[in-house]
Formats: structure tokens, C-alpha cells, sequence
């Protein structure tokens, strides 16, 4: 049954996979060779820890560079009549950052992240299928360098949005190699993502430690499960979309009939909708974890949270359609009520979160203050989600600035604040080093300040008659003064990241060493093994402790505390 | 009922029950920071399934309150099939990279422009009190037509004809936008809307009959 041979004096010495399958020989010999910490060990390895920091450390530096083309686009909108960029710079520019931070930023650190913490959560030594996570790896980087080079294909990058509406994205109305790069680098990115979560599915339902039932699993795990799920549910459709897309690139004389163009928005939606959960559950899953750790007690409404997840995620499937209402070729009250019904679940997650610290004592981290934030950030995206699955308010405002107000609250002061409570708050564990404390209090308090101050305006100029998507916009309509106020926010952000970097920077230059739980507080089983964890994620010298609850450690905690006292 | 008097009673209702549970949230996380301080230990309990349960149906009870309103409203928009009431002024609208044509057919008028940055923008008259339907479509990509006076947008396919309807009681002139984001221009892409009187809206067409306005 000992499947691994080590050198004596190795912590692995005693490593027994209980219960598990043996280690295959491939891993054993692989595991070797990445003992070596070079660079080459590093990007070939089948670690399922090493692919995940690979893939959140790669959508990091994309975050930064999508990140800067949104400041570049703040600069041109600052005043009416910019003319700091050329209105095609400017299309080129929200393409490029939008479809970068939603393909190559925020779903790979969605993803990687699941990849990282599933396994040391359920007490599996590996993923399922590490090769498999280690090819989606580098197709996603395959994915990013066509993204690159479609950028700077200098007769044409891409410049049709996002979601690339037919047919203004075919090979008539945007000709030039450039579309055609993005396309395939929407793919690969996608698919990508989609194998890796397949991945993680199979690892979380089938290579649970003993007692690892599923409903002790980790409140994260369980929003890595769902996301997994919509992930292999829904990419799909973005790859038969992009594969129209292509077709209708070739020749674009093939689909001159209405149906293509709005089967287009339906199969891009169908994929489209569910990847803004994707992009957001992982983090949800952050944000409990930390307010249980953080407030010194289990997670509250475990059982219902986990129902609500699951719920979400099923409903998740049937409420695309409310991005079309206002093509008069969609069902608009059935996607109302389905949408609309979403904010059940969504209610049951915000119990827990209140639950939780409701009967918490509080501990000030910066992981927490991220994941305070989070709450009422959030809440406002949320809220103003339902304003939007209304059809006659959709009527006035898609395709205006409350729509890129909304969805900034909801993927920035959502999503990304709960990425940054889980980065602050594993970043100890996952390296070994721990981050600093006022640099990360600085971070967080540019960070609130420049996201409230650059979004909150754009819900009144959307409001007011601003559509999104243009370059510029006419003096004398009442826009300049909060636009600029728009933009001064988005500086700041700017800073708040750099200080971020700079934290980054700092520790890894003083290595200050984390030990096995430096917040005292971890209650999954990642805190039980080192920091870094081995190889397996648990050894001799660390066992996986009995599992008795979706909070072992605290169990553990609890009890010895009963004991001596 | 039209457009904008429906969406502003929508708008405030939702408006006030987000600002409510906003509100709600914000108070319950005061309160878990203030009572944080006084405690020494963190409560132990972890579910509280009864209070959990009668959560969800209060949930679902204002989920489907809203969704209703939600319904309602919608229908409320609708063109009425009632046959009753002035016959309605029809007009064409044609959407094109990067501008606007309005055709009416019954007086053979042709309206349209450049748009060129943001100048020649042409204007979509109409007469007040008398129901405007409109049949849009595209000549080349998905464009949209949003009047933000009117609370009200609707999207131009080629290949495909949308139609709506809206009345203007008072006299007016309106900035009217592309809201689908469509190639190059699409930031220069407006139009006016003009809502003159009866009166100066015949004079208007029988002055233009057969012709192109540019
Ligand atoms: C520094 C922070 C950011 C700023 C200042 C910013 C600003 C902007 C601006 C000005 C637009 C163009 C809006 C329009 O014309 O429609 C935009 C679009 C967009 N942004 Fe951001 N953004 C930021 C961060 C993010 C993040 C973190 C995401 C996360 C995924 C994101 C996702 C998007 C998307 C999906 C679009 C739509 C692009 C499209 O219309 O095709 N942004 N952003
Ligand atoms: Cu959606
Ligand atoms: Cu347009």
C-alpha cells in the first residue's frame, strides 16, 4: 500500500495514503524531478499546487495589464470630446479589456484557485487527472499569447466587444486576421478552463478522505463544486458560438438570415451568464471562509448554504435570456421570473454571511476587511441585477453605463474583493511567507475608496442617457463632471494594485517565515499541513486530522480547548 | 400605458425595496461589529433551521412580489390591441453604419444624415397626442434605438423588423442614441426626436411630401 519510496529524512518518509488509490509510478517519478525548484520543474510539474499558483500568478499579471487598458480609457473619457485615443483605439481598447479580464483574468483565477485549495480541503494528496490540469495550463497560455498577438496584429486587432455580436464580427463588417486570432484565443482559454474544472469536479466527488462525507466538506469546496459544474455545463456554448463565428468568417454570405445573428446571442448568453457566477462563486467561497475564520466560529446556515449553492447553479442555466430583452426576439417574462427567483439563493448566501458574524468576535485582518466589503459591495450589483432582470427598466437601461456600473460591482467590488480576501488570506499557506499587515490595510482602503468613486457615478450617467461602448461623448449633456470623477477613482485603483505589487514584492524579498497557521484561526484541512504543503499535501509529520464537521480544525480547537480547561 | 410613467413607478419601487434590504444589511453588520466588542467568546451556535426556513419563505414571498410587479409592468407596455383611439402614425426606421434613415410612407418622406462626428444628426418629427408606431430595423448590423426621454430602446436586426408604439403628449425636442454597440462611429450615432403640434406636423409633411431630407 505505501505507493511512494522517499530518501530517508524526507518528511514524506511515513506518507500513507489512506484509503486512496496507490500513487501511480508516472507521479512518483515526477514527484522526484520536481524536488528540483528550478524554473523547468516548475512549469512542467503535475503538482495540482504549482499548476494553480501558475494559473492564478499568470491571470495576476493579466489582471495588471487589462487593468491599465481601463485606464487608458478613463484618461479618453475624462472630458467630453477626448481626444486622447482615436474612437477605433478606443473600441480596440474596451475589446481587449473586457474579453481579457473575463477569459484571461478572473475565470483561470476563479479556476486555479478551485485547483489549488480543493485537494488540501477534502484531504486528496493530488488532483485527478494532473496531466490533464497541467495541458489546461498551457492551453490557456497558448490562449493567451494568440489573445497577444491578436492585439497587436497592427492592421486589426479585435475591436467587436466582448461578446462580439454577428454580425458585426464577420468577415465583412470586421475583416483583418486580428478577429479571427481573438476568436481562437477565446476558445483555447475557454476550453481550457473547462478541463481544468472538470478536474476539480472529479477530484472533489470522487477523492475524499476518509470522512470527508460531502456535507462535511469545506463551504469554498462546495462553491468550487458548483462552479465546476456550471463551468462543464455552459463553456461548451461559447465554443459552438465561436465556432458560428468562425464559419460565418469564412464566408459571411452563409448566414444572411435573422436566425443566425440572435441563435448567436442565445448560444453566447448560454455561456455568457453562467461564466459571471463562475467568475464569482469561488469568491463567495473566500469570503465565508474567512468571515468562519474570522470570527471564530463555524459557518453558519451550513446546510442551507450549500442547498442554496447548488440551487443557484442549477437556475443559472435558464436565465440567460436576460440579455436579449430588448431584441423583441426573446421570451422576456419567462427570463424575468427566472432571474428574478435567483435572488432567493443569493438571499439564503447573505444569511450565512450575516449569520456568521452575527455571533462572531471579530478579528480586523485585512483578509476580513476584504471580505466586510465584500458584503454590502456586492449587495449593490446584486440589487441593482434585479433592476435589470425587470423588462421595463432593462428598456432604458442595457446597453447604457448602469450596465457597466452594475457588472463592475458585481465582478470588481464582488468578485475581485473576494479574491483579494482569499489571496491575503492563503497567500501565507501557499508560500510560506506572510504578507504585510498595513500594506495590506493601505491596499484595501485605495482599494474601497477607488472602486466606489469610479463606479458609483456611472450608475447616474447611465441613468442619464449614456450608452457604454463609446469613445467619447458630446460636451453640454451634463456627463463631464462625473466622468471625471470616474476616472479619478480608476487612478486610484491604479495605486492600491501598485501597493499591492509592492507588498508582493516586499515579502518575497524578506521571507518572513508563515508556519502551519499563522492566523491561529484556519478551520479546513489545508491549515493542518505545512507551509508550503508538501508534495501530497499531507505527511507523517503532518496528518490529516480526524474529520468530524465542515470545520475540522475548529472541531479539533474546541475540543483540546475543552479538555485543558 | 406608456413607457416612462411605467418604468418610474417600477424604477421607485425597487428602487425603495433595494434601498430597504440595503439598509437592513448594512444596520445587521453595525450591530455584529458592535457586539463583537463585548463578547469574549464567539457564539457556538451554528444553525438555526426554524429561523432559516420561515427566511426562505419570506424570500420567496418578496421574489414573487417583485417578479409580479415585474409582469405586470411589462404587460402594462404593450401596445393595446384595442382598436379604439387616433390610427397611428406609422414610420420606418432604418439603422446603417453609422446613422440613422426615417422613411414615412404614407408621405413619401425619407429623413436621414451623416451623424458624422456627432453633426447631421437627422430628426425624427412627430406630431404630439397621436400614437407614433415604429418599425425598425437594420441595413447592415445590430444596432439600437434608445430614446432615453422615453425611458424605452429596442433593438435593429437586419433581416428582422421589430415594432413599437409611443405617444407623445407634449411638444418637445429629444436626443435619441444608438445603444448597440456597432463598429467605428457608433459614439456619433444619434438622432433628435421632435414632437411638434398636429397642426405643425401636417404643414411639416405636405410641405415634404415626395422628398429626401438630409
Ligand atoms: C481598474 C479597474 C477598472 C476600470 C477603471 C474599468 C473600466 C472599464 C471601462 C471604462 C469600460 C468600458 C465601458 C464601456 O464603454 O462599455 C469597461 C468595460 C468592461 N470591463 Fe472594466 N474596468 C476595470 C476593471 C474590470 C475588471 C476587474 C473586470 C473583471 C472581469 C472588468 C470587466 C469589464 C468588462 C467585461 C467590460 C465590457 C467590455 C465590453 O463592453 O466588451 N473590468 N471597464
Ligand atoms: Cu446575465
Ligand atoms: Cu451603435
Amino acid at each position: 500500500m505505501t505507493a511512494i519510496t522517499r530518501e530517508p529524512g524526507d518528511p514524506g518518509d511515513s506518507f500513507e495514503p489512506r484509503d486512496v488509490e496507490p500513487l501511480p509510478p508516472g507521479e512518483i517519478a515526477a514527484a522526484r524531478f520536481e524536488r528540483d525548484k528550478g524554473l523547468l520543474a516548475w512549469v512542467t510539474s503535475t503538482d495540482h499546487k504549482r499548476i494553480g499558483i501558475l494559473t492564478m500568478a499568470t491571470s495576476l499579471v493579466f489582471l495588471c495589464t487589462f487593468g491599465i487598458l481601463a485606464l487608458i480609457m478613463r484618461t479618453q473619457l475624462a472630458q467630453p470630446n477626448g481626444k486622447v485615443i482615436s474612437p477605433g483605439a478606443y473600441n480596440e481598447l474596451f475589446t481587449l479589456h473586457g474579453s481579457g479580464m473575463i477569459f484571461l483574468v478572473l475565470t483561470p483565477l476563479a479556476i486555479g484557485l478551485c485547483l489549488y485549495l480543493v485537494p488540501l480541503q477534502i484531504g486528496a494528496p493530488m488532483v485527478a487527472a494532473p496531466r490533464l490540469c497541467l495541458f489546461s495550463y498551457w492551453l490557456y497560455v497558448a490562449g493567451a499569447i494568440v489573445f497577444l498577438l491578436s492585439a497587436t496584429t497592427v492592421t486589426a486587432p479585435p475591436d467587436a466587444g466582448w461578446y462580439a455580436y454577428m454580425p458585426l464580427s464577420d468577415g465583412q463588417y470586421t475583416p483583418g486576421v486580428g478577429m479571427s486570432l481573438w476568436i481562437l484565443a477565446s476558445m483555447l482559454a475557454v476550453g481550457a478552463m473547462m478541463l481544468m474544472a472538470g478536474a476539480v469536479l472529479w477530484t472533489a466527488l470522487r477523492m475524499r478522505a476518509p470522512g470527508m462525507s460531502l456535507m462535511r466538506m469545506s463551504v469554498f469546496t462546495w462553491s468550487a463544486v458548483v462552479t465546476c459544474l456550471m463551468t462543464v455545463a455552459s463553456f461548451p456554448s461559447l465554443i459552438g458560438a465561436m465556432g458560428l463565428q468562425w464559419v460565418g468568417r469564412v464566408d459571411p454570405n452563409l448566414f444572411t438570415h435573422d436566425s443566425w445573428d440572435i441563435a448567436y446571442q442565445y448560444l453566447f448568453w448560454f455561456y455568457g451568464h453562467p461564466v459571471v457566477y463562475v467568475m464569482f462563486f469561488p469568491f463567495v467561497g473566500c469570503v465565508a471562509e474567512v468571515l468562519a475564520a474570522f470570527t471564530g466560529r463555524k459557518y453558519f446556515g451550513y446546510s442551507f448554504t450549500v442547498y442554496a449553492l447548488l440551487a443557484f447553479a442549477a437556475g443559472s442555466m435558464a436565465v440567460f435570456g436576460h440579455h436579449t430583452f430588448t431584441t423583441g426576439q426573446t421570451a422576456n417574462d419567462y427570463f424575468s421570473v427566472t432571474s428574478i427567483m435567483l435572488s432567493v439563493p443569493a438571499g439564503v448566501e447573505y444569511f450565512g454571511f450575516l449569520g456568521t458574524l452575527m455571533g462572531g468576535r471579530i478579528r480586523a485582518t485585512v483578509p476580513m476587511l476584504f471580505a466586510l466589503a465584500f458584503i454590502p459591495q456586492f449587495l449593490i450589483g446584486g440589487l441593482t441585477g434585479i433592476m435589470l432582470a425587470t423588462p421595463v427598466l432593462d428598456y432604458h437601461f442595457h446597453g447604457s453605463y448602469f450596465v457597466v456600473a452594475h457588472f463592475h460591482y458585481t465582478l470588481f467590488a464582488g468578485s475581485l474583493f473576494g479574491a483579494f480576501a482569499g489571496l491575503y488570506y492563503w497567500f501565507p499557506k501557499a508560500t510560506g511567507i506572510v504578507l504585510s499587515e498595513p500594506l495590506g490595510r493601505l491596499n484595501f482602503v485605495l482599494m474601497v475608496i477607488g472602486t466606489n468613486v469610479t463606479f458609483l457615478p456611472m450608475f447616474f450617467y447611465g441613468f442619464d442617457g449614456l450608452p457604454r461602448r463609446v469613445a467619447t461623448y458630446p460636451a453640454g449633456a451634463g456627463f463631464g463632471t462625473l466622468n471625471l470623477i470616474s476616472t479619478v477613482g480608476a487612478f486610484i485603483i491604479g495605486l492600491s494594485v501598485m501597493v499591492f505589487v509592492f507588498n508582493l514584492a516586499r515579502s518575497a524579498i524578506l521571507r518572513r517565515p508563515a508556519g502551519d497557521d499563522p492566523w491561529g484561526a484556519g478551520q479546513t484541512l489545508e491549515w493542518a499541513t505545512s507551509s508550503p504543503p508538501p508534495r501530497f499535501n499531507f505527511d507523517g509529520a503532518h496528518p490529516i486530522p480526524p474529520i468530524k464537521s465542515h470545520a475540522p480544525l475548529l472541531d479539533l480547537r474546541q475540543r483540546s480547548g475543552a479538555s485543558s480547561g | 400605458m406608456p413607457y416612462r410613467p411605467t418604468f418610474d413607478s417600477e424604477f421607485a419601487l425597487e428602487l425603495i425595496i433595494a434601498a430597504v434590504i440595503f439598509g437592513i444589511v448594512v444596520l445587521l453588520m453595525v450591530y455584529a461589529l458592535l457586539q463583537s466588542r463585548r463578547r469574549t467568546e464567539p457564539s457556538q451556535r451554528s444553525e438555526a433551521k426554524g429561523l432559516e426556513r420561515t427566511y426562505v419563505l419570506v424570500l420567496i414571498g418578496l421574489a414573487g412580489f417583485i417578479l409580479s410587479t415585474s409582469l405586470i409592468s411589462n404587460a402594462d407596455v404593450q401596445p393595446s390591441r384595442a382598436a379604439d383611439g387616433p390610427k397611428p402614425l406609422v414610420v420606418q426606421v432604418n439603422a446603417f453604419q453609422w446613422c440613422w434613415r426615417f422613411t414615412y410612407p404614407t408621405r413619401h418622406i425619407v429623413v436621414t444624415g451623416t451623424c458624422i462626428q456627432g453633426h447631421d444628426l437627422p430628426t425624427l418629427v412627430v406630431p404630439t397626442g397621436r400614437p407614433v408606431r415604429i418599425h425598425l430595423t437594420s441595413d447592415d448590423v445590430v444596432h439600437e434605438w434608445w430614446v432615453p426621454h422615453l425611458r424605452y430602446k429596442e433593438e435593429a436586426f437586419p433581416n428582422w423588423t421589430n415594432t413599437f408604439q409611443f405617444t407623445l403628449s407634449s411638444k418637445g425636442d429629444w436626443i435619441g442614441r444608438c445603444s448597440e454597440f456597432c463598429g467605428l462611429f457608433h459614439s456619433f450615432m444619434d438622432f433628435h426626436l421632435e414632437a411638434v403640434s398636429p397642426q405643425q406636423y401636417r404643414q411639416w409633411s405636405s410641405q415634404h411630401a415626395g422628398t429626401t431630407l438630409t
